[in-house]
């Protein structure tokens, strides 16, 4: 049986069905050329490097974009100038050496090798001439002298390599969707789903991406010195990761009636626009608007640092914030019990406090909230030190509180963890209840093991941890088969204990079937193994009498 | 039922799918609302993103202007203790008398007249009110005249060990300015906020 299962393990595969890195199986004697481009550029190859080298490329690209925006801050531009050249070398480098393998490799890809002129064929395409474009002026403007103006719009062109990332998802994005409508689209393209594919992917990484530039633009924009520098740019960010946004939300607002919950074309939305998702991306938006239209009546430089709520939309794809929420909802009631012994702990030391020092130094403990604020900072274990007792009675209150703070303080902290480590446990329960579920018909179908993907990111298991819930979900299946219910239990249940009753006389046949008669009634005289009673009732069973 | 269940049984079922077949699968009148609407909000916002950035550019020229005033005041500070001094109204080593009033030699008042008659500088615009910039005593947030104004500050070391290092007061026109001076000169943005142009000696 630990055979059978070791052999079912293997066979599984847990690597493959979380997929994690998966070593492409490429014979190794293949020819040079093909060799080659089943590693680097064949799609269909799972565990090559094709995927990676897409990501560096568009990683590559978007820095691009960057510093040619840069380069147009004379004060980031010029004392850096030799930087921003090297790095356009490095760019154009790696560029040409990806157009001169694509151009060789030409023959063995898929598109073109039916092509009587396979590398023609790669030159004369979209993406070869959008590559050709990236790379063309740098070596260019080594013959002709070229505007730096026009040079760096022609660099813009960079910007097209990124479609070939795009077309294949939004291709596939489009196959996913043929039969749906406008609404359901754009619901695929905002919420997770089954129809969301690569494009949904792309989506959140881009709002991902403009997130950490705002906040960024926000926390540099306190640096008085780049902010001097910076400002026109920080202006413009603001304004294009507000327009993205404000899309962003609109688009969520309506399509949302296609999430499960939200029906209905105004409750639906008011629910989602309530929720404190979609209600942190309302108020990442609120501060430009309100900077723009109040600005003449009050003072809301103040706002701007709210922008940083901007951070929280970044929760929106983490499931941990969810379960610390859940955590916190339920444990609510001891942690307000906690909350409130101190509090109560707070008022008293604070009056004591103030009892105790109030004549040794009025300024420093002129009054009890005065007194609460060093009680505060004392139980805190944080101790500034700007206010001290130094009366006898003061000091030893002080002594006994510091020693009660290290405790008080941390019954939050420690109900906190401690249930959160409860969620995590019966989070990963419920992934073992769902696994036995999956594996009693013994194999895992597509949308099966997406479950299981799914699960294992969202609770952050490693492939290990998942084989070993699955070996102990085999094991349980095993146990189930060898030991079926109690028979207390079976007899609780009057049916089941008929068809347990059947089963019994089934495999009693299926004995006498197998076994020789003759010599099994002669063992069972040998030393009366079966009394008369016991003998009778087999041979009834077999149909002997 | 879990719904792991229901999504076992339905791999591409979810919430969502519940399409008719019968359903008009093309764009709806709703739809194209969305998109009219999708389509104004971009249009809204870049047009506020552009009034921004309007205004930003107003602060961009104020600076621009702190920023003239600066490289004036260092180049002829450089110069204005040495006898061929080409602006005698900002000399160094003139003292005025203890009385002067402003506008009299060696203060910074006379310096002050003869730059706005003679350089480039009388040619600035404030670009929030469209006339000359102004100097003043301190950008106040509530004051909303002060955008795009000057702040001349003279920088005062304090003696060594003090918790700051120099104390800033407003340069007034009766100020002398016969000694080798720290001035920091900083301008008011549309909140009313000083932005440091730079610190310099003059």
């Amino acid at each position: 049986m630990d055979k059978t299962r070791d052999n079912f393990l293997k066979d599984l595969n847990v690597e493959s069905i979380l997929g994690h890195d998966e070593e492409a199986n490429i014979d190794r004697n293949l020819p040079m050329r093909k060799w080659l481009y089943s590693w680097l550029l064949d799609p269909h190859i799972p565990g090559n490097f094709q995927k990676d080298l897409d990501k560096w490329i568009s990683y590559l690209i978007i820095i691009n974009l960057f510093t040619l925006m840069f380069e147009h801050v004379p004060a980031v531009y010029e004392p850096y100038r030799a930087w921003f050249e090297f790095f356009d070398i490095f760019s154009v480098t790696v560029f040409t050496i990806e157009y001169a393998l694509r151009l060789y490799l030409a023959p063995e890809d898929e598109e073109f090798k039916n092509r009587k002129q396979a590398r023609w064929g790669f030159v004369s395409s979209p993406f070869a001439i959008i590559d050709f474009l990236a790379v063309a002026p740098f070596y260019l403007k080594a013959f002709i002298p070229i505007d730096l103006r026009v040079l760096r719009f022609l660099r813009l062109l960079r910007i097209l390599k990124l479609f070939r990332v795009l077309i294949p998802a939004m291709a596939e994005f489009k196959e996913l969707n043929k039969d749906r409508t406008f609404r359901q689209k754009v619901h695929a393209l905002v919420f997770p789903s089954n129809y969301g594919g690569t494009m949904q992917h792309i989506f959140e990484v881009f709002i991902a991406v403009w997130v950490l530039l705002s906040v960024m633009a926000v926390i540099l924009e306190s640096v008085k010195s780049i902010h001097y520098v910076l400002h026109l740019q920080f202006v413009i960010l603001d304004a294009v990761a507000v327009a993205i946004f404000t899309v962003e939300y609109c688009m969520r607002i309506y399509s949302c009636v296609e999430e499960p919950g939200y029906k209905g074309a105004i409750m639906g939305r008011f629910k989602q626009a309530k929720s404190p998702s979609t209600l942190i991306d309302f108020f990442a938006v609120l501060p430009f608007f309100l900077e723009v239209f109040l600005h003449h009546l009050i003072d809301l430089r103040f706002l701007r640092v709210f922008r940083l709520a901007r951070l929280l939309k970044l929760t929106r794809g983490s499931d941990a914030t969810a379960v610390l929420v859940k955590v916190v909802v339920r444990e609510w009631p001891v942690m307000g019990a906690a909350t409130f012994i101190m509090m109560l702990l707070l008022v008293l030391t604070a009056s004591l406090g103030y009892l105790f020092e109030y004549d040794a130094q009025p300024e420093k403990f002129e009054n009890i909230p005065t007194s609460i604020y060093w009680a505060v900072i004392t139980l805190a274990s944080v101790g500034y030190g700007d206010i001290s007792p130094v009366t006898p009675m003061g000091r030893a209150m002080t002594s006994v509180l510091a020693l009660l703070g290290i405790g008080i303080f941390a019954i939050p902290a420690a109900l906190l963890a401690s249930a959160f480590s409860d969620e995590l446990v019966k989070e990963r329960d419920h992934l073992k209840a769902n696994l036995f579920a999956i594996l009693k018909d013994g194999n895992i179908s597509e949308a099966e093991a997406e479950m299981i993907r799914s699960e294992a990111k969202r609770l952050h298991l490693t492939v290990e941890e998942v084989n070993k819930l699955i070996e102990v979900v085999v094991k349980e299946h095993e146990l189930e088969e060898r030991n079926p219910l109690p028979i207390h239990k079976i007899a609780e249940n009057p049916a089941l204990a008929v068809e347990h009753y059947k089963v019994l006389l089934g495999q009693i046949r299926q004995l006498g079937v197998q076994t020789n008669a003759a010599q099994f009634e002669a063992a069972a005289q040998t030393g009366e193994r079966l009394s008369a009673n016991e003998m009778a009732l087999w041979q009834k069973i077999q149909g002997k009498t | 039922m879990p719904d792991f269940l229901y999504l076992m049984a339905n791999p591409m079922a979810s919430s969502t799918d519940h399409t008719p077949n019968s359903q008009h699968l093309g764009p709806t009148t709703t739809d194209y609302i969305f998109v009219v609407f999708l389509a104004v909000v971009v249009v809204a916002v870049t047009w506020l993103g552009i009034i921004n950035y309007k205004e930003a550019l107003k602060t961009e020229v104020s600076k621009s202007n702190g920023e003239a005033w600066v490289a004036w005041l260092t180049e002829t500070g450089t110069t204005r203790f040495d006898a061929a001094n080409q602006h005698p109204a900002c000399k160094g080593g003139v003292k005025p008398p203890a009385d002067a009033k402003a506008g009299a030699p060696g203060t910074w008042g006379a310096c002050l007249a003869h730059i706005l008659e003679t350089t480039d500088l009388k040619d600035q615009i404030n670009p929030f009110f469209n006339v000359a910039p102004h100097f003043v005593a301190a950008c106040v947030p509530s004051d909303r005249t002060l955008m795009g104004a000057i702040l001349l500050e003279d920088l005062m070391p304090n003696p060594p060990g003090s918790a700051t290092p120099y104390v800033a007061t407003q340069l007034i026109e009766a100020d002398p300015i016969d000694y080798k001076m720290q001035l920091r000169l900083s301008v008011c943005d549309k909140g009313g906020y000083a932005i440091k142009v730079a610190e310099f000696e003059f």
